[in-house]
């Protein structure tokens, strides 16, 4: 027996030939990719949930409609009258060889399911999804869960503003387990997401992580609009449905950023197709150059800008500007930020080290234990745990925020240091520029090495010790000025507004 | 005329032979009790296809070519083309038990215009691989009656396939909406029977009988649709049922 190489080789050719073409006509944007549209779905494709091999989809989709059916339901005592069946298919198999005749098999084990059966036809083993099929809601939100975080702040004062502050109106569709935090944990804007309706599309929830599903789901709503932000599933579902869904609905997928180098975030698997549909929203215009040189474009559909809205703003403005102190018995520094490696708390570590005889007092949700453990192994860092808001911490004690993170969209926690009047040592990183520069913190760049940035946190924090109190309450209040008018109650509300009308 | 039943053929091959043998069957059962006659129609069919059905034009009363590229456009061509009181819709590659027609048809005049009837059972077989192993991968689905259970899961599933049977004057007042990819819309059965219980018509089923569907190895409509990211239709905002 012998194997013809070259012929095994031509068919492989042929079957990648015939596969590019319709991968290119799928996902047009390959067609700016130079290399060959197979190349493309080796880096790209397959990360981004591109389908290159159609029949293989095909297959396994119709095995899987047909398995679902059969392991999901028992029909034993189901009313079918099997004589008749039989009888039939007996006469049929004549005319359709592939139709079972009686000899072949026990057709009374045959199963039979029903036809509006949600859990035989879908998987969907939930009935809660009837109370919500076909209402109305001012605004659906899809996101993975309702946890501390800017991007549930962010989405919380969206829906809250599209709605008109009518949480009953809301729909929020939860697409990770995790589900919704007690009120307890929740700063107050998100806690507005509790009083919203919610249904978790999870597979512990009762449902199956398909988005075929949840787009026919969103497609029976009478909505005017549908925002989705950092979920895998809703991002899909968009992606594929959207066109669809975009004819009863406005379909707002919404990013921050595309994270650090190499990551595989939300923005890089998705933000190349979305964009081809959807106008992204996002924070920052850090994002939005960063989108154009992703799709390098002229496809892409112009993404809109919303600053944050910042929660301290109101009460900001009515809180006494406070000086920091120049000399002080032991100088304290703020580091605000859930505690994550990308928030880059080795830098802090060596900063540390570097100011020994200061004090380096951490707050934030807690993180991996590593980094806990990171910190205690530094006597002047103190970890003291999670917070909701700035307000709660004694502020006037610190003589700056220290902002050490790597990447970000737009960090909250900036801005409300900001708007608390604390002097501001930052990361250069996303969209801090669209609202701080130099004359309003110091921005110590992030491409250097460790030791590098390190050092110029250490030399800016000497600095700003150093520096002429009036001089320092100049950058300080400018900083507040800035953030103010940019991230206020008044700002937000005239962005979503402005939005709003440019969208219908 | 009493009932035109559409067979519509498309790129079917061999396989529209047993098709148009089954309705054949159910034609000659049905025409004990009303007239009743098949006509083929092709959209945009392949010569294979064509070859065949013509092959096998005298079990039609007429053969249609046309070029609609849409199943929505044929159905509604059938509605303009019939001027029987009846009409049903075969696909050209499933089958049918002898019953259908007739057990359709009797219901309807039981139950009036305002109706639209589905086989009871849809038995869905394998054309690969055959024999045992293909007869055991067969199973059916139920139909039940709009009034049998939560409409509003329409939404979510489709209740009923694309072979019915009604009234030509419902089906020619009810249009089946076209493929439009370009809109991300489509699927004209299912836009259909939500269209019809939007406007509180009844879907009935006619007990006893049969659709045979032939899951597709490839090449599969339901398939297709999902692939291109289609939705349903809707003549309105979609509301509760």
């Amino acid at each position: 027996m012998s194997f013809n190489f070259s012929g095994f080789a031509s068919g492989v050719r042929t079957a990648l030939r015939r596969f590019s073409s319709g991968y290119v006509e799928r996902y047009p944007d390959v067609l700016n990719f130079r290399f060959p549209p197979f190349v493309h779905w080796l880096i790209y494709g397959w990360r981004e949930k591109r389908h290159y091999f159609p029949s293989l989809i095909v297959s396994r989709k119709t095995l899987g409609v047909e398995l679902s059916l059969i392991h999901k339901v028992n029909s034993a005592s189901y009313p079918i009258d099997f004589e008749n069946l039989i009888a039939e298919l007996d006469f049929q198999a004549n005319l359709e060889p592939m139709l079972p005749n009686s000899s072949l098999r026990d057709l009374g084990a045959t199963p039979v399911y029903e036809a509006w059966s949600l859990t035989a036809r879908t998987g969907i083993s939930s009935q809660k999804i009837t109370e919500f099929v076909g209402q109305t809601f001012s605004t659906v939100v899809v996101m993975p869960s309702v946890v501390i975080g800017g991007a549930e702040k962010y989405m919380s004062n969206l829906a809250r503003e599209v709605s008109e502050d009518n949480p009953l109106s809301v729909l929020i569709v939860l697409t990770e387990e995790g589900g919704l935090h007690s009120d307890v944990d929740l700063p107050a804007e998100i806690k507005w997401l509790n009083e919203c309706n919610t249904l978790y599309w999870t597979s512990s929830g009762g449902f199956p992580a398909n988005p075929e599903l949840l787009a026919r789901f969103l497609r029976s709503l009478n909505t005017p609009q549908i925002l989705v932000c950092n979920s895998d599933l809703g991002f899909q579902t968009v992606s594929r449905f959207g066109l669809g869904l975009g004819q009863s609905a406005q379909i707002t997928p919404v990013m921050f950023s595309f994270g650090p180098p190499g990551a595989l975030s939300y923005a890089r698997i998705f933000a190349r197709q979305l964009s081809s549909q959807f106008s992204i929203l996002t924070d920052n215009s850090r994002f939005v150059r960063d989108l154009n040189v992703f799709t390098g474009s002229t496809r892409t559909i112009s993404p809109q800008i919303l600053p944050s809205l910042c929660e301290s703003v109101a009460e900001a403005s009515t809180i006494k500007p406070t000086p920091p102190q120049k000399k002080r018995s032991s100088i304290k520094w703020l580091w605000f930020s859930r505690l994550s490696w990308d928030k880059a708390p080795e830098l802090l570590v060596e900063i540390a080290k570097r100011r020994p005889r200061e004090e380096f007092h951490v707050y934030g949700p807690s993180g991996p234990r590593e980094i806990t453990d990171l910190f205690a192994s530094v006597s002047n860092i103190h970890v003291w745990g999670p917070v909701c808001d700035l307000g709660e911490l004694p502020l006037d004690e610190f003589s700056g925020y220290v902002f050490t993170s790597r990447f970000e969209g737009l960090p909250n926690t900036v801005l409300e240091a900001a708007l608390s009047r604390l002097p501001l040592i930052v990361s250069d990183v996303g969209g801090i520029r669209d609202s701080l520069d130099e004359g309003h913190c110091f921005l110590i760049p992030v491409d250097g090495s460790d030791s590098e940035q390190a050092m110029s946190f250490d030399r800016c924090m000497q600095t700003l010790l150093d520096m002429d109190s009036r001089d320092l309450k100049d950058m300080v209040q400018n900083a507040f000025t800035s953030v103010h008018s940019r991230h206020s109650q008044l700002a937000f509300k005239a962005r979503v507004k402005e939005l709003m009308r440019e969208k219908r | 005329m009493d009932l035109t039943a559409y067979v519509t053929f498309h790129r079917e091959g061999e396989l529209a032979l047993p098709a148009i043998a089954s309705a054949s069957a159910a034609r000659l059962n049905a025409s004990l009790e009303l007239s009743v006659e098949l006509v083929a129609v092709l959209d945009s069919s392949d010569t294979v296809t064509r070859e065949i059905v013509t092959s096998r034009a005298s079990e039609f009363a007429r053969v249609h070519l046309v070029d609609f590229q849409d199943l929505g456009a044929v159905r509604n061509f059938c509605a303009q083309e019939s001027d029987s009181s009846f009409i049903g819709m075969l696909d050209g590659d499933d089958l049918w038990s002898r019953n259908w027609l007739s057990s359709a048809t009797q219901l309807l005049r039981e139950r009036g215009a305002e109706s639209i009837v589905h086989p009871e059972l849809v038995y869905y077989f394998h054309d690969r691989p055959t024999g045992p192993a293909a007869a055991s991968r067969g199973f059916g689905l139920r139909h039940g009656e709009s009034s049998s259970f939560d409409n509003n899961l329409a939404y979510i599933l489709n209740p009923w396939t694309a072979n019915n049977l009604a009234f030509r004057s419902l089906v020619s007042s009810v249009e089946y909406r076209k493929r439009l990819p370009q809109f991300g819309l489509g699927v004209e059965d299912w836009s259909w029977n939500l269209e019809t219980l939007r406007l509180g018509l009844s879907h009935l089923v006619a007990p006893e009988t049969i659709h045979f569907v032939r899951v597709k190895h490839a090449g599969s409509l339901g398939v297709a649709n999902s692939l291109d990211g289609l939705s349903i239709h809707l003549e309105r905002a979609p509301s509760r049922l």
